[in-house]
């Protein structure tokens, strides 16, 4: 017959002691949780840390960055390479012009496609595209998540570089 | 506090009705109702501050935050889900057995309302004073045994494999862990002598929290057992095997919405208070003050035994967010063949203390 837990009184007591120890153990864990301040942000209410902001790295809202020498006055040469490497095709560029005047006269990210791996940020051969950390960015309306040009044109004005923190995790950095 | 405000009502009603020449029987009726009301109350909003702190709870040791958003803290939240199923559409599966579906939850609040007949809030002051000085301690064991009922009638009148699972599961495990229960009791009332919940209070009440059962080594064991027994008692993990989501859906009270699901929800919380109040009495001391007997602070005993409830609550829900499930064969094995022979171990130990000691 097969031996089992408990068949004679020295195993069970030691089985015993073994879960009464892990019990304590367990509670000693979730105590210290229980009282370890927390990391959660309060997301809507802004009154526990006004000045939140993302952890450097944060993949929100897309950005162009502008370049006021190139004609179209954006760093972008339409390669298209983000648009080809673009695992959910989310990309639509139309480029204009040949050779160093090369630049996209429209330029559609549909970011409710999008799934923010960060690829056409790393693809870019120029480091025209990028994430700024801007995170609120729900709409009822699927139409208001496409960005087109002149968007974002305007939200890359203010950014000198690109983000250069290597994001949270990527894969790119072995897992980090 | 209490017993003076209750003697002053009846005092103010017995003249009123002297005036009128009402029969004085009606004083008496009028003492129950009130006390009756008073209790649902007590258990209403302890069962709705306790699914708070629970959720609360949970929420910190999970690395959450818990309700948040209605009032501050989110402190009315359960306050705001009890208004919310008391709207919701009571919808009764087809072919269930409409009045034992509707007795179910009724049956299981009403058992769970009686336990705190019992209670001694403070000195002299429970509600049901002849059943007190006579069998306080098996009135209350055998009014927890009895929510069994409605869990078994919610189970069998839903007309649903999962909820006569859950029902005969707990039916199964509340009937078992009885026994281990009772034998931890036992050891208590051996060493008070008394079946009297208030006389149990009485004999731990001199020295303030020296004097408490907690602290004799003979009474180590029963203590443990209780706390044990008394989680399964009350389906609480690691023994909510009656409503164990990952298999059942939610046992007994899944075909429940509604009202009669609040209801069988509040009565779970009421019964668990109800757990912590008796341990609090059987071990705690009671209504009793830490600091000695009368009370050097003057605070009144029903908030000393209110307190001492929640410490215990706390402690069983952090066990709760602690431990995972156990499974049905680890369930009956811990009750008979562990529990059991720790519990008549400790009724020998109990026995000789209350002998030699
Ligand atoms: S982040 Fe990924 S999914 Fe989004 S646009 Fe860039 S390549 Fe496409
Ligand atoms: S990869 Fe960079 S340069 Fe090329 S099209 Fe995309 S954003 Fe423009």
């Amino acid at each position: 017959m097969r031996k089992r837990y408990g068949d004679n009184l020295w195993d069970l007591l030691r089985i015993l002691a073994a879960g009464a120890w892990s019990i304590l153990v367990g509670l000693y864990i979730t105590g210290i949780n229980l009282i370890r301040p927390g990391v959660c942000e309060r997301y809507p209410r802004r009154d526990h840390r006004p000045d939140y902001q993302p952890r450097p790295g944060y993949r929100g809202d897309f950005a162009l960055l502008s370049d006021p020498e190139r004609p179209g006055g954006l760093r972008c040469i339409a390669c298209l390479q983000c648009q080809n490497i673009c695992p959910d095709q989310c990309i639509h560029i139309t480029p204009e012009g040949k050779g160093k005047d090369r630049h996209p006269v429209q330029f559609r990210i549909d970011t409710g496609l999008c799934q923010f791996c960060w690829l056409c940020v790393e693809v870019c051969p120029v480091a025209a595209i990028t994430m700024t950390p801007d995170y609120e960015t729900a709409t009822d309306q699927p139409q208001k998540l496409i960005r087109d040009l002149d968007t974002l044109r305007e939200r890359g004005r203010n950014i000198p570089e690109p983000q250069r923190v290597e994001p949270v995790g990527c894969v790119a950095d072995g897992g980090a | 506090m209490l017993s003076f405000i209750a003697n002053w009502l009846r005092d103010l009603l017995t003249a009123w009705f002297q005036a009128w020449h009402v029969p004085l029987v009606f004083v008496d009726i009028l003492a129950w109702i009130v006390g009756g009301v008073a209790i649902l109350i007590l258990v209403m909003v302890v069962a709705l501050v306790f699914i708070y702190l629970e959720r609360k709870i949970s929420g910190y040791i999970q690395s959450r935050l818990g309700p948040e958003r209605v009032g501050p803290w989110g402190i009315f939240q359960t306050a705001m889900d009890a208004l919310k199923l008391l709207q919701k559409e009571d919808i009764v599966p087809a072919g269930a057995d409409k009045i034992l579906h509707t007795l179910g939850p009724i049956a299981f609040f009403v058992v769970g309302l009686l336990g705190y007949l019992v209670i001694p809030w403070e000195e002299g002051g429970t509600i049901a004073r002849m059943v007190d000085a006579h069998v306080g301690v098996l009135y209350v064991l055998a009014f927890g045994s009895l929510s069994v009922i409605g869990i078994l009638m919610g189970g069998w009148g839903s007309n649903n494999k999962w909820s006569l699972l859950g029902a005969l599961r707990g039916a199964a495990q509340m009937i078992s862990y009885e026994v281990p229960m009772l034998l931890a009791v036992v050891c208590v009332v051996l060493l008070a002598g008394s079946l009297s919940l208030s006389t149990i209070v009485d004999q731990q009440k001199t020295l303030g929290l020296l004097s408490w059962n907690l602290w004799r080594p003979w009474l180590w064991l029963p203590v443990i057992l209780y706390l044990i027994a008394a989680t399964a008692e009350v389906n609480r993990t690691p023994f909510d095997l009656p409503e164990a989501e990952s298999e059942l859906v939610a046992g007994y009270h899944t075909e429940y919405s509604g009202m009669k699901f609040a209801f069988f929800f509040l009565a779970e919380y009421g019964n668990f208070f109800l757990v912590g109040l008796i341990f609090s009495v059987l071990f705690l001391g009671g209504w009793s003050s830490p600091f000695g007997y009368p009370d050097p602070l003057r605070i009144p005993g029903v908030i000393w035994l209110l307190g001492k409830a929640t410490v215990t609550v706390f402690f069983l829900m952090w066990v709760r967010w602690t431990l995972p499930r156990l499974r049905v064969d680890q369930l009956m094995s811990l009750c008979w063949k562990v529990l059991l022979p720790v519990g008549f171990l400790s009724l020998l130990i109990a026995g000789t203390a209350a002998l030699y000691v």
